[in-house]
């Protein structure tokens, strides 16, 4: 669970973000950590 | 309609798709690639757009479904462009269409002020052969946080 204290990123298990940080992970599973966004 | 592409549109053209009769209104947002005003040494001489695209396409998808739910909208167009950009290029395009005017510039902003702070988009300057992210702005998420006082959930 220390990889989730950084605000700052936001988490997304399969496209969607994450808000309970209590999960269970399987196999083919797509994680993404990611930075403040910036487009526009 | 949404699109991430590393080519070039034509406004007229994108208009078109979305031109309907019943429509009485159209509100359209362009960004464009600008010079950094405020940074004389370091001038831009380009930005480089990259993308998690599959999220993007999500969260566009999801962003234009609430925006055509809220405003009752007719159709709604977000294009948004991936790559390396020259100053003056065209970088995103909204387009909404509605029957009355008003319901269709409330939701072209509420989608660019959605999409700056939410969708998985990140801009570099390219500046002396450097290439640098731009920084998250605070005020654009303060923005973005007025909308939930109108958008129905």
């Amino acid at each position: 669970l220390e990889v989730f204290k950084d605000k700052s990123v936001k988490y997304f298990l399969n496209l969607t973000e994450i808000i309970d940080t209590n999960i269970f992970l399987k196999d083919g599973d797509e994680i993404a950590f990611l930075p403040p966004v910036t487009g526009g | 309609m949404i699109k991430i592409t590393k080519n070039k549109f034509n406004l007229e053209e994108e208009f078109l798709k979305i031109k309907e009769n019943s429509n009485g209104g159209y509100s359209f947002f362009l960004g464009t690639v600008r010079e950094d005003i405020k940074n004389e040494k370091n001038k831009i001489q380009s930005i480089i757009l990259e993308c998690y695209e599959k999220l993007a396409i999500k969260q566009l998808s999801d962003i234009r479904a609430q925006a055509i739910k809220n405003w009752n909208l007719n159709n709604c167009l977000i294009i948004h462009r991936i790559g390396e950009l020259l100053l003056g290029e065209k970088i995103v395009l909204i387009i909404t269409a509605s029957a009355h005017r008003e319901n269709a510039i409330k939701a072209c902003e509420y989608i660019i002020d959605n999409l700056k702070v939410n969708v998985a988009l990140w801009k570099f300057n390219v500046s002396n052969g450097e290439k640098e992210p731009v920084n998250f702005k605070n005020k654009d998420k303060e923005k973005f946080l007025k909308w939930s006082e109108v958008i129905n959930h």
